[in-house]
């Protein structure tokens, strides 16, 4: 008995020794292949395009995507952890994007963010449900994959824009789209929204999204009359058919388009388009000209003036929708976990997740944005060449300004 | 109306191809290739213009064309120059000239993307832009007007440089048969710099033009090109009236067809006319009378 219990001291103090060796020893090989715990930075993937057709767009989403982090890493991290932010660029290349996802998959991502396109985000829907990793992107149409969201603006958006073109006196809504299922898209949420502000809709015209010239589209726009047109399709495309206005003489009409179009470089082409060519814009870009008493002030204005006293360039919808998405994985981040279940399980939860741009609801009832997004989030805003501000031209409260 | 102003669009369109297609006709007379690289250097151009807001149009152009005279030499020396110290066979350098200037395209397009993004941009125009009635709705602006003007500028000094001067002479020979011309006393090399650096002079005014009316973006290098090239074989590019008519046919019959049944049906229409032509009229409606004759 006592030699058994001299052995088995013995025996037993080795094996503490031993044990506490292994653990040591398992607990560096855990936090050296990356685990969970510890010190050790949260990865969080980003793929845009920063280079050909949708490289505008993509490079001004990622800045808003680098502040969100920034912002959170400056503030201590999650938890002690810092955001790691891996980013990838498909050059708009659609054929790169699964590939791209696949090494962020690789690497350990806890959730993706982007592409900033629908066309480019459909293709990553079984990559990230097979993986069940979330991705936030900026797709436009609704997101279809099981671990896919979206933080595009979609159907209250568009109520605000048929109010506009009735405000402004239309008596039909005509639109042009990019040919395919963007154009079948717009007329799903246009219809609605024209139907609610009691507006007939008009000429639709479907065109090629690389079309260098949309004269001849535009001018069947003139001959049938149309006086409010809704221009989608990309920022590029909205410069061809307001410079095709202009050259027809059509600038008493209003041409209206969709945030993202909105670009530094859009802006700076417009000319004498200008003055007739509305963008729908959430309220956080237009901060400054929002009144007192809008109650979306006091979410937006931090954001803003933060962004503001960085020194960047005029904020754009694409930053705050970068911004956003950022906001929405630290979130998630830090109210449900660290791993891509967590953050998964909370999206999917039912919570409101607030952030400058919208309150976003991902759960099952609402699949999507709050019902109220429209209205209360965003305003049509014309962009002033010489002053390079925008002017607020509708923002669905108010009677319009004038112009 | 809308049939009338479809035309008038067409006009415009026509004009920008036909220019694109006098700068690509020029250097197929004079080196016998059909250089795809004038797309990209004509966007290049562009892209350049519409980048130079500080400075006045008038200034900006100047610049551009005193830079389109290197740029074309540069063209030359990693393009045709270049193959030419390496081709073995005659044949071989044919084929291989046209695909060196299609990747030279490609590189552009590139470089465009790199330095310049995506967007589509347009240059100040060097005459104020503005909108001119002609009655019945109809519309023209003045950069419709100044493209037709270039066109008709464009053809005159091709044409003055190509049939009236020694320079254009020394070209041809060299063109014709570059070991007679060596021969009788022409600097054969030089003659192939000379060349580039009128293409490098025309492209960027091209350029410059085409960014103030219709606006350039990286993305229109290929379709610029391509749209030239169908106006060259309907026109021809033996004589100087060739790219010109074509140009505008290409141009109307796009304007046209795109406002009744779109653009893929535009293509279709185009390239039907192109078809037509070169089972007709292989050699496009406007053949070299003296070859005619001779052939």
């Amino acid at each position: 008995m006592r030699l058994v219990q001299r052995r088995g001291g013995h025996g037993g103090r080795a094996g503490v020794l031993l044990s506490l060796m292994l653990g040591v020893a398992m607990l560096g090989s855990a936090c050296g292949s990356g685990g969970a715990s510890g010190g050790d930075p949260i990865k969080v993937g980003a793929i845009f395009a920063l280079s050909g057709v949708y490289g505008a767009i993509g490079t001004e989403t990622l800045d808003g995507v680098k502040f969100g982090i920034d912002e959170i890493n400056a503030s201590g991290g999650i938890g002690g952890r810092k955001v790691e932010l891996e980013v990838k660029d498909y050059r708009s290349d659609q054929s790169h994007v699964v590939s791209l996802a696949n090494e962020l998959l690789q690497d350990g991502v806890v959730a993706v963010i982007g592409p900033e396109t629908s066309t480019s985000a459909v293709v990553l829907d079984p990559t990230m449900a097979s993986a069940k990793v979330p991705m936030i992107s900026g797709a436009g149409l609704d997101p279809k994959g099981e671990y896919s969201f979206s933080v595009q603006p979609l159907s209250g958006y568009f109520d605000l824009a048929a109010q506009f073109a009735k405000s402004r006196g239309a008596t039909s809504l005509c639109d042009m789209g990019i040919s395919g299922a963007s154009f079948e898209s717009l007329q799903k949420v246009l219809e609605p929204a024209a139907a609610k502000a009691d507006l007939p809709m008009g000429t639709r015209i479907p065109f090629d999204g690389a079309a260098t010239s949309l004269t001849p589209q535009v001018t069947q726009l003139k001959s049938d009359g149309c006086t409010a047109v809704f221009a989608g399709g990309t920022g590029s495309s909205l410069l061809v058919i307001a410079r095709a206005m202009v050259d027809l003489g059509m600038t008493d009409e209003v041409l209206m388009t969709q945030p993202t179009n909105a670009t530094a470089a859009t802006l700076d082409q417009l000319g004498p388009a200008a003055p007739f060519t509305n963008f729908g814009l959430p309220k956080v870009v237009v901060a400054d000209l929002i009144s007192q008493s809008d109650p979306a002030r006091a979410v937006i204005t931090p954001f803003a003036t933060s962004w503001k006293n960085a020194g960047k360039s005029a904020l754009t919808t694409n930053n705050a929708i970068g911004y956003s998405s950022a906001r929405i994985v630290v979130q998630a981040l830090q109210g449900g976990g660290q791993t891509a279940a967590a953050v998964y399980s909370f999206l999917r939860s039912g919570k409101d997740i607030p952030t400058p741009m919208l309150t976003y609801n991902f759960g099952k009832t609402h699949n999507g944005t709050l019902p109220d997004r429209g209205n209360g989030w965003f305003a049509f805003s014309r962009w002033n060449p010489t002053t390079k501000a925008f002017e607020l031209t509708f923002d669905g409260t108010t009677t319009p300004a004038g112009g | 109306m809308r049939e009338l102003q479809s035309l008038v669009n067409g006009v415009g369109l026509g004009a920008l191809y036909a220019l694109v297609g006098l700068a690509a006709a020029f250097v197929l007379r004079v080196t016998k290739i059909m250089n795809f690289a004038v797309g990209g250097i004509v966007v290049l151009a562009g892209l350049f213009a519409a980048s130079s807001s500080g400075l006045p149009p008038a200034l900006r152009l100047i610049l551009l064309l005193l830079v389109g005279a290197p740029a074309g030499v540069l063209v030359h020396l990693v393009s045709t120059r270049w193959l030419e110290g390496r081709s073995q066979r005659p044949q071989e350098h044919d084929l291989g000239g046209v695909l060196v200037t299609v990747a030279l395209a490609t590189a552009l397009q590139g470089l465009g993307y790199l330095l310049f993004g995506s967007d589509l941009r347009y240059a100040t125009s060097v005459v104020p832009a503005a909108t001119l009635s002609l009655g019945g709705g109809i519309t023209v602006t003045t950069g419709t007007i100044l493209l037709v003007a270039a066109v008709a500028l464009g053809g005159v000094a091709s044409w003055f440089v190509l049939e009236r001067s020694g320079l254009g002479r020394a070209l041809r020979a060299v063109s014709d048969d570059a070991t007679t011309a060596r021969l009788s006393g022409v600097r054969v090399s030089t003659m192939a710099y000379l060349a580039y650096a009128l293409l490098g002079v025309l492209c960027f005014f091209v350029g410059d033009v085409a960014a103030e009316v219709v606006g350039v973006t990286p993305d229109n290098v290929f379709h610029i090109i391509v749209g030239a090239l169908f106006g060259l074989v309907i026109g021809g590019g033996d004589r100087i009236v060739g790219p010109i008519v074509g140009g505008l046919i290409v141009g109307l019959t796009e304007s046209v067809v795109n406002a009744r049944g779109g653009q893929f049906t535009a293509t279709v229409a185009q390239l039907g006319l192109v078809l037509v032509i070169l089972l007709v009229a292989p050699r496009g409606l406007f053949p070299d009378r003296t070859s005619r004759a001779v052939g």
